[in-house]
């Protein structure tokens, strides 16, 4: 799936830990790497409004999606 | 970007993936678990009891006929209605073990446990095949039991009756949660790789 997940990038730019982030979200760092990698399924709209709402951003500055070359026949 | 493939969360397969179960539940479940087990190794041990110990004229009276019908009921036809009526069981002897497997996993609190939903599946299987096996083995006792019957009293009867109907539907019934919880397992696991 073409979604590119920014967190790690808004976390950088912030000065945000991924300890404290995880914390005020409530899951485990462990699961906030994997999100941080785009190793996961998908993102609740409960964690996403958590993330959002500590790092004073927006979805849009989170995700991206990027489009994929249409294959050729 | 998003991998798809990405190595579930909290997979189920995983040990410490399962659902919080009250104690009074768990022992029930283990309850289960052990009863399924029990009957599944007393099932074929009672019926090739029966047949080493019945009476001549209590099977006569059993199965309703004379004894002249039946005729000598020797060693050997013991022994081999006691085999046809120990194969006729042994499915569903299998089924119930599998059933306890599954009755135990619940008592872990993993409802959707591969090993669980196989256990469902695998007692479904068990109770059709012996359904299935009803009618076949009551022809071939019948013929075993008449065997040493006068001439022209030899006996080849065919039987279908609500029990193995009811059997099968409810054989039916199993396997169709089994598969549901198979859909419901891969949902469950889909919801854990979200975050």
């Amino acid at each position: 799936m073409a979604i590119r997940i920014n967190l790690a990038v808004v976390l950088a730019q912030r000065g945000v830990k991924s300890k404290d982030l995880a914390e005020y979200i409530g899951i485990t760092e462990a699961n906030l790497s994997l999100l941080k990698g785009g190793k996961v399924k998908g993102i609740r709209f409960e964690t996403l409004d958590a993330i959002c709402r500590y790092l004073g951003c927006q979805p849009g500055d989170i995700l991206e999606h990027i489009a994929e070359p249409v294959a050729a026949d | 970007m998003i991998d798809s493939k990405a190595t579930p969360l909290h997979a189920s397969t995983l040990p410490g993936f399962s659902v919080p179960i009250a104690a009074r539940t768990a022992l029930l479940f283990n309850t289960a678990g052990t009863a399924a087990a029990a009957l599944a190794a007393l099932l074929p041990l009672g019926v090739a009891l029966y047949w080493g110990l019945a009476d001549a004229a209590d099977i006569g009276r059993q199965i309703a006929m004379a004894p002249e019908v039946i005729g000598a009921f020797g060693p050997v036809q013991r022994l081999v209605a006691a085999l046809i009526t120990v194969l006729t069981v042994l499915p569903l002897s299998w089924g119930l073990m599998r059933l306890g497997v599954c009755f135990r996993q619940f008592a872990q609190g993993r409802p959707f446990a591969p090993r669980g939903i196989a256990g469902l599946r695998d007692f479904a299987v068990g109770m059709a095949v012996a359904a299935l096996a009803k009618p076949v083995g009551y022809t071939l006792l019948m013929l075993a039991l008449t065997w040493n019957a006068g001439p022209g009293k030899r006996q080849l009867a065919l039987a279908l009756n609500s029990d193995m109907l009811l059997m099968a539907l409810f054989a039916a019934t199993i396997a169709a949660l089994a598969w549901a919880m198979e859909k419901a397992a891969i949902v469950a696991d889909e919801n854990s790789q979200f975050v």
